[in-house]
């Protein structure tokens, strides 16, 4: 009995004393820091990684020629594994541990929420990839969204469909994350501008494997249109059900689902139907092919449109630093100020709530290959 | 040496040590893990009493942690709530689901009572997900305030973390008091041998049940600490692998054992803090770590069979001196 | 009406995979009298690997299914001798060994998953086109052949795997053992063995099912939860421990969950679908096929 007790005081000294290793305090001239948090690991590690990548492979470039002027840029990468707990751990640890000056991430919404309670109370400016409205809607005046949030593409997509392809009547489909919908939101609003209301609206989980419900129920609906809220794997699953089941009219898919392997997942069955993106690998712009032809050499995969918002996201923070140095409200000033920035995405212009992304195109697949077939101003 | 004045000087060290903290030379970072701890140790021992001494198994008690954190969180943002009245509205909310559950899955056991448990707290979370007009759906409530008692904001880190160490103490006293009164002898009972315990005139039944009820409550009253300590919650902070965590500090730190939670809590949460360096590696080695661990350590870290390594050490060192 | 029988016929295909699960549940559970909770990550891995052979290494679709199986067997053989097996020889209490079993198979799925994504990335894996594209069509009903196809292999191996239990002397020894562990012994079982056996028999038929449902749905790494979850429901709905149960339960639960996403929410299912197995869970345990078992005092 009591060399278990010996042995419980122990151990919980031995822990106290590595818990006091952790903390570090940096008293010296600030360094350039700049953190990123995204899921890594488990589910959604897909985008996170693609942040990750962009991350890093911006600023190693910059670092190359001697970084900012003349000093280098250290990064943190912390891992967030999707869920609000650890994303708070992390930001804290990017914050108070590290002492990064900004913080880029994360490209999901309840992630990023949970790290912007960090980063707003601590006054560190950070840039976010996700899209659910809310992110910029609660006066935050540190937070930046590089990418247009739902409503503003979901507006796009319908207008594309019912302007330009000329579609009334159009069924709705859309997964029951937040994601999902806050697409049904944002259609619905857009198509209440011309009107129209969705014929029918189905719901999916993303667990899900059999769609032939809801795909049958869309065919008898008389739909001439249908527009997809979905991630990337659900939505291939949806697009491979529809054409062996013969639903022949055209889909209308949101920017979630032109992320990842999908091409590679749905194949042939993607061959015509209309995505809303920001981001485009057929983009003839030099910028954007020069973009792509970097990430391709140093990864071995094309860059998602993830990785195209991260990376204008690092790029965006390095110039703003360059600019005005470490001080982490000029900064904030700085990317407060973007107006009008033309990368590899759309055009960036913030404005008071955070909201940066104007830009949206509208891609058809062609040949199995993304093409672009409409851009906004 | 007497080793009682020994302990009691050890236990004062670790008390100054706990209450002046926030002053080492530790940043936020560390103390808002060392806070993090704390409320993951007030869940423990609520699961402890339950799962440890009353070997009632839940696989979902992160559902009880996240009912306590959310109606927490609606009451002070939907309905200006102060924190105090939030805080016992959320063990007592924690508590009446926990009385239901805990009744309906009396007769339950084994791997019958894991899947119950770990399909409720699924159900949980699902509605909460769905459920958007109650619950704000998957991006959560937001704004949630700082705790605050009469007009007295606790905003700074180190407050936080003085209100979080003085519930899990205050919690840890009310435990040890119980667990070591003639009543707590019956928890125990109820695992060891049902029915030895029946015909001493326990009554099994309510000893489980209570046992259940209490272990909500105490993880009601961490939900809402959790809650006002991150002013966030959403669904995807209360998943089943939250529950698997809760389950292994208990493990680890012995069942039954009344240290058990404090130790498994502070081990594992720091175990996982720091796998994050192995980056693509941390949740590949974090599953090999919980089978090695269950192998070498299925009692808990308390009954590592050290005494047996340091018994052949002192064999062979006089062996050598002998020659 | 042809739109209710289509959604019974894809049901009753996904619902066989969801009774392979089961059944490989049911076999552990019968051994160790505890959970396996790596039982559907084992089925991902027979799933990723089903796709590896056949895309990457142009093995022949038999071959691959056999390959998956293999691998897989001798991977969960790996981990009951090495993790499992010394806990359940550790002499804790009943509840003990059953939560320190828990917590390692636990150990287990979350290392398969993790492993998975790094070996093959974090993204969805999609199974060869070898199937023909055009559906068949009977009475008006259009069936992709991929639902044919699972069907008839999932019954051909439930038959392979009756055979094996109820013909052959190790199937009567594995029988024996869930029956009655220190009879079986002392009639000369090498219970050592049989767990072994128990195990990789139970990795087969779960690769078995990963390899089915491929062509279906996509291999993703997190595939493991949704349909270790849903093999467990129909284990238990059927009666844990009951062959006939699995492959009934399964069966059920694809075709309810089919034909109710036509009725109500797709949303909502899942929270039914969980409260069904609870209610099942508190009022009869035993599953809804089997009588409940006398309380031995």
């Amino acid at each position: 009995m009591r060399t278990g007790r010996v042995k419980l005081i122990g151990t919980l000294v031995i822990c106290f004393v590595f818990i006091f290793c952790c903390g570090e305090a940096s008293l010296c001239k600030e360094p350039i820091k700049i953190g990123s948090l995204s899921a890594l690991t488990g589910v959604g590690s897909q985008m996170g990684q693609c942040q990750r990548d962009s991350v890093i492979m911006v600023i190693d470039k910059v670092n190359s020629t001697g970084g900012i002027n003349g000093e280098k840029i250290k990064y943190y990468i912390e891992d967030d594994q999707l869920q609000p707990t650890v994303a708070v751990n992390g930001a804290k640890k990017l914050v108070y541990n590290d002492g990064v000056q900004v913080v880029l991430g994360t490209p999901n919404s309840p992630t990023a929420l949970a790290a912007m309670e960090v980063t707003w109370a601590a006054k560190v400016p950070q840039l976010m990839f996700g899209t659910a409205p809310k992110v910029t809607q609660l006066g935050n005046p540190w937070i930046f969204r590089v990418c247009p949030m739902d409503s503003v593409l979901g507006m796009h997509l319908v207008n594309f469909a019912v302007n330009v392809k000329k579609v009334q009547k159009i069924a709705l489909m859309h997964d029951s994350t937040d994601y999902g919908k806050g697409g049904l939101a944002s259609v619905l609003e857009a198509l209440k501008k011309f009107n129209l209301k969705p014929v029918i609206t189905e719901t999916f989980n993303n667990e899900d494997v059999d769609f032939s419900s809801q795909i049958n129920n869309i065919k008898s609906s008389g739909a001439q249109g249908f527009i997809l809220y979905s991630l990337h794997v659900q939505g291939a699953q949806i697009l491979n059900q529809s054409k062996k089941l013969g639903l022949s009219i055209p889909i209308f898919g949101s920017s979630g689902m032109l992320q990842g392997n999908f091409l590679s997942l749905a194949q042939d069955s993607a061959e015509g139907a209309f995505f809303v993106s920001y981001f485009s690998l057929d983009n003839p712009n030099p910028r954007v092919q020069a973009f792509i032809k970097e990430y391709k050499e140093r990864y071995k995969y094309d860059p998602t449109p993830c990785s195209a918002v991260s990376y204008e996201g690092t790029n965006l923070v390095i110039a703003a630093i360059k600019k005005v140095g470490t001080d982490r409200t000029k900064i904030r000033d700085v990317l407060r100020s973007t107006k009008d920035y033309m990368g590899v995405s759309g055009r960036l212009t913030a404005d008071e709530t955070g909201e940066m992304g104007r830009g949206a195109i509208i891609v058809e697949i062609k040949g199995g290959k993304p093409v672009t077939i409409w851009a906004s101003n | 040496m007497n080793f009682q004045l020994l302990k009691k000087a050890f236990l004062v060290i670790i008390g100054f040590f706990l209450i002046l903290l926030p002053y080492l030379w530790v940043n936020v970072y560390t103390l808002h893990i060392y806070t993090l701890i704390g409320i993951y140790i007030i869940i423990s021992i609520g699961l402890n009493i339950t799962f440890g001494h009353t070997g009632q198994i839940s696989l979902g008690h992160a559902a009880f942690y996240g009912i306590g954190a959310y109606t927490s969180a609606l009451l002070t943002v939907r309905l200006g709530f102060p924190f105090p009245i939030a805080f016992v509205c959320a063990g007592l909310v924690s508590l009446i689901f926990g009385f239901g559950v805990g009744s309906a899955t009396l007769k339950l056991e084994g791997p019958y009572l894991a899947m119950a448990t770990i399909g409720f707290g699924e159900i949980v979370r699902m509605v909460l997900v769905q459920w958007d007009k109650l619950s704000g759906g998957p991006a959560g409530i937001t704004k949630i305030p700082d705790p605050s008692f009469f007009g007295f904001v606790l905003h700074s880190a180190q407050s936080k973390y003085y209100l979080v160490l003085t519930v899990a103490f205050l919690g840890f006293i009310c435990y040890r008091n119980l667990m070591t009164s003639n009543y707590g002898k019956q928890f125990s009972a109820v695992k060891e041998n049902p029915l030895a315990a029946q015909a001493m005139g326990v009554d099994t039944t309510r000893t489980k049940v209570v046992a259940f009820g209490l272990s909500t409550l105490y993880a009601g009253f961490a939900g809402s600490l959790y809650a006002h300590l991150n002013n966030y919650i959403a669904p995807d902070a209360f998943p089943f692998s939250e529950s698997i965590t809760l389950v292994l500090i208990v493990v680890l730190g012995g069942m039954g054992n009344i240290l058990g939670p404090i130790l498994g809590s502070i081990v594992l949460i720091e175990v996982k803090e720091s796998l994050r360096m192995l980056k693509d590696y941390n949740m590949l080695i974090y599953g090999l770590i919980l089978m090695v661990l269950m192998v070498f350590a299925p009692k808990g870290f308390a009954a590592i069979n050290l005494s047996f390594l340091g018994q052949r050490l002192t064999r062979k060192t006089s062996k050598v001196l002998r020659s | 009406m042809i739109q209710i029988l289509q959604q019974i016929i894809s049901g009753f295909a996904i619902g066989s995979v969801y009774a392979l699960v089961g059944l490989a549940f049911s076999l552990t559970v019968k051994a160790l009298n505890a959970v396996n909770f790596a039982t559907g990550d084992i089925f991902m891995v027979g799933a990723y690997l089903g796709i590896t052979f056949l895309l990457f290494f142009k093995v022949p679709f038999f071959l691959s299914i056999l390959g998956a199986m293999i691998v897989v067997s001798f991977i969960g053989i790996i981990f009951e001798r090495v993790a499992y097996k010394p806990l359940y020889k550790a002499g804790l209490g009943r509840t003990e060994t059953h939560i320190v079993l828990i917590i390692s198979t636990i150990g287990t799925s979350i290392f398969l998953q993790n492993g998975s994504m790094l070996i093959w990335g974090p993204d969805a894996l999609a199974f060869p086109r070898i199937f023909p594209k055009e559906p068949i069509n009977i009475l008006g009903m259009l069936l992709p052949i991929e639902y044919v196809w699972v069907i008839a292999m999932a019954i051909l191996f439930m038959v392979i795997l009756q055979f094996i239990l109820q013909k052959t002397r190790i199937g009567k020894g594995l029988r024996a053992t869930a029956q009655d562990r220190e009879t079986a012994a002392l009639m000369g079982v090498s219970l050592s063995l049989t767990d072994s056996l128990t195990f990789g028999l139970s990795a087969a038929l779960c690769a078995v099912g990963g390899i089915l449902i491929a062509p279906i749905s996509f291999a993703n790494p997190t595939m493991g939860l949704t349909y270790g979850m849903k093999g467990f429901t129909a284990a238990v709905m059927g009666g844990m421990g009951s062959v006939r149960g699995a492959i009934v339960g399964g069966i059920f639960l694809g075709i309810l969950e089919n034909v109710a996403t036509g009725f109500i929410s797709s949303t909502y299912k899942d929270v039914v679908a969980f409260s069904v197995l609870i209610i099942i869970l508190i009022f009869r345990p035993s599953g809804l096929l089997l009588k409940p078992p006398q309380q031995k005092v």
